[in-house]
């Protein structure tokens, strides 16, 4: 349970860690479940409230972990409401920092490739990987998040990166021109 | 000794430690050494796949804090009894210090946005609280998304930096989005049917602060179209210290918004909201440094409607002097807040002397002189003629021309000025860089917005942009009112 840098702040959750940090992880949460940009800012203060409201039921453990499962099972909550069926990640959606347009082109190829392999893995997979690789979260943590043993998170994250770049290089493998 | 596996180099490429002995055997195998350079490469572009399209702001999570504390403010004693509060053991209101503390001046025009739940009013130590939720995403950036605060100046003075634009509930954000979406499926509708190009937009924001030395521009709107751009997602963050007091300025770059910036500065509260809604905050209380934050909207615009024109002033008396600011606007159309409605907030008593960073890299920048042409296709080759092709930056139309029979337009000679973000993150180059926003419009083609179009000092460019012909409009009956969002269809090539 880790509060934010800033002594002084003095924000809902900051006992428990920064309610921005908490925000930041819980938006790309709801991105990547529900796939739908529009709905990141409703999801996200409904989720952020509920997480507000359900304080006192909080038993201790990774905090974050805590936010993140309240988070995954709203999201499902929604998409079984809505019943409709996943998007894929829109091309218009992936972030490029682009110092020329040369760089820009290639910068933005590299991450298309990476964002269409990330759409064949599973969903599960693909939340995995963002607790993982982007919140920097312990295998224990995803584990409470995702209600799976340690174990299989730390062998589903092995699988998944695996795949990834099985993905990656079987795409550029057919890409690449071929010679003679 | 054997090699690294892959599990190994994926923990080691997020950061972990390795022992001596294998991080030796890394660097010197070239087996390993591909793997972690591979896996470098990915683990970057997994961040920057699986951050993008969720651009994050201090303005959201200002925005999502004050609803936080409008809503669940009752909730407070049951969390505090729980042990919420443990931590803010000197500030046990620590959730409605803002609610509670009089906003200094809420102004807010149209439904009501715009609302300012700022600090107790008469703080006058500076406390920063600022946050830079900035997100730099990118290949060889990686990203960096992150909660960045000031050192505090007068640790007495504590505060809560709430500057919110817009705290509504979730049904009143989902009856505006509605609405906007509307109002931009109408716009759109009625500029196919006309074989009229969106309406630009020419809004430019002054920001001037009489004790800071320089007047900075605050938000500029440049040329809109439907087309939200490459969405780009830059920000970055600077931060400033003064003399007295501390100012942190930040640039949050959000997601379909190119690049913008705001400045955020400690103490009292003034808000500047210019809202999709119309709500027009009006700065108040004691103004905060002055933080250049070069906004370049590019929030898909609704067509047609003009929303509002606002020209306003406010005088301060606090304790850094007086400041005024001033908004002209030409039409300005309105810009949904999820996609980035041009907002600076900044809070707090201005120390004086306090200048940013970014704000001596927009004295010391100097300008780019860019040549080049730009060749404009459709989506299927054919070259189009008589397509309009500007450059501009700051709010300044650089150059303009139009694509003649070969597509493409005359050679452009152009003076763009140097990016004060790009100047101020990168000290150590020699000639300041630029950023320009090319704008492509062609009848009877989706408009197409390229946001951070790199400009180096003497450099010839020769892009291709490609347009999407503008489909005959069908009613969609999943949603009615489709939002004519689509991406930059232009790709840029060397």
């Amino acid at each position: 349970m880790g509060c934010c840098f800033n002594v002084n702040c003095q924000e809902p959750f900051c006992a428990y860690g920064c309610f921005r940090e908490h925000a930041a992880m819980v938006r790309h949460l709801v991105y990547h479940i529900t796939r739908d940009a529009n709905d990141v800012e409703d999801l996200t203060q409904e989720i952020m409230l509920k997480v507000y409201r359900s304080l006192d039921g909080y038993r201790g453990g990774s905090f974050r972990a805590y936010v993140a499962r309240i988070a995954r099972n709203h999201c499902y909550d929604v998409l079984r409401r809505r019943q409709t069926g996943e998007l894929p990640l829109a091309d218009e959606m992936l972030a490029t920092v682009a110092p020329g347009p040369e760089e820009l082109v290639v910068q933005r190829e590299a991450v298309w490739e990476v964002a269409q392999a990330i759409n064949q893995l599973h969903p599960l997979d693909r939340e995995i990987l963002l607790l993982r690789h982007v919140h920097q979260f312990s295998y224990d943590e995803i584990a409470a998040a995702v209600n799976m043993r340690p174990g299989a998170v730390r062998t589903r994250v092995a699988r998944a990166r695996r795949k990834l770049v099985d993905l990656v290089n079987g795409r550029e493998m057919r890409e690449a021109p071929e010679l003679g | 000794m054997r090699h690294l596996s892959w599990d190994e180099v994926w923990e080691w490429a997020q950061g972990a430690e390795l022992p001596a002995a294998k991080r030796s055997h890394a660097h010197g195998c070239p087996v390993c050494a591909e793997r972690v350079r591979r896996c470098e490469e990915l683990h970057r572009a997994l961040v920057c796949t699986l951050t993008a399209g969720v651009g994050v702001t201090a303005g959201d999570d200002d925005a999502l804090l004050a609803f936080l504390r409008q809503e669940a403010g009752p909730l407070l004693v049951s969390a505090q009894a729980a042990g919420f509060a443990a931590r803010a053991a000197d500030g046990s209101a620590s959730l409605l210090a803002g609610a509670s503390a009089d906003p200094v001046e809420d102004a807010s025009a149209g439904s009501g946005a715009g609302s300012s739940a700022g600090p107790v009013a008469g703080r006058s130590a500076g406390l920063v609280s600022g946050v830079s939720a900035g997100q730099v995403s990118g290949v060889s950036a990686g990203q960096v998304s992150g909660v960045s605060a000031g050192p505090v100046a007068s640790p007495s003075a504590s505060g809560v930096a709430g500057s919110s634009a817009g705290s509504r509930p979730g049904r009143a954000n989902r009856t505006r989005r509605r609405w906007i979406r509307a109002a931009i499926g109408i716009g759109a509708a009625a500029c196919a049917a006309a074989g009229v190009s969106w309406p630009s937009l020419e809004a430019r924001w002054v920001h001037g602060v009489d004790d800071a030395g320089s007047a900075v521009a605050v938000a500029t709107a440049g040329r809109e179209g439907s087309a939200v751009g490459g969405a780009s997602d830059v920000s970055s963050s600077t931060t400033g210290s003064a003399a007295t007091g501390d100012a942190e300025g930040t640039a949050g770059g959000r997601h379909a918004a190119g690049r913008s910036g705001q400045g955020t500065s400690a103490g009292s509260t003034a808000l500047a909201a210019a809202d999709g809604t119309g709500g027009v905050g009006r700065t108040a209380g004691t103004l905060g440094a002055a933080a250049p934050a070069d906004r370049i909207a590019g929030a898909s615009g609704s067509a047609g409607g003009v929303t509002r024109q606002a020209t306003q002033s406010a005088a301060n008396d606090g304790s850094a002097g007086s400041a005024s600011w001033v908004q002209t606007a030409g039409p300005m159309e309105e810009a949904p807040s999820s996609t980035g409605a041009p907002t600076a907030s900044s809070n707090g008593p201005r120390a004086g002397g306090a200048s940013t960073t970014a704000t001596k890299a927009v004295q010391n920048g100097g300008p780019v002189r860019v040549q080049g042409r730009v060749q404009v296709r459709a989506s299927d080759g054919r070259l189009l003629s008589g397509a309009t092709v500007t450059f501009s930056a700051g709010g300044r139309v650089l150059a303009t021309a139009r694509t003649s029979g070969d597509g493409w337009t005359p050679v452009l000679s152009f003076v763009a000025p140097a990016d004060p973000m790009l100047s101020s993150s990168t000290p150590s180059t020699s000639g300041a860089p630029g950023v320009a926003v090319v704008t492509v419009e062609c009848p009877g083609y989706r408009p197409a917005v390229v946001y951070e179009v790199g400009l180096a000092d003497g450099a010839w460019m020769a892009p291709v942009v490609t347009l999407e012909p503008i489909p005959s409009a069908t009613p969609n009956p999943v949603r009615p009112n489709p939002i004519p969002v689509t991406s930059s269809s232009a790709t840029f090539q060397a």
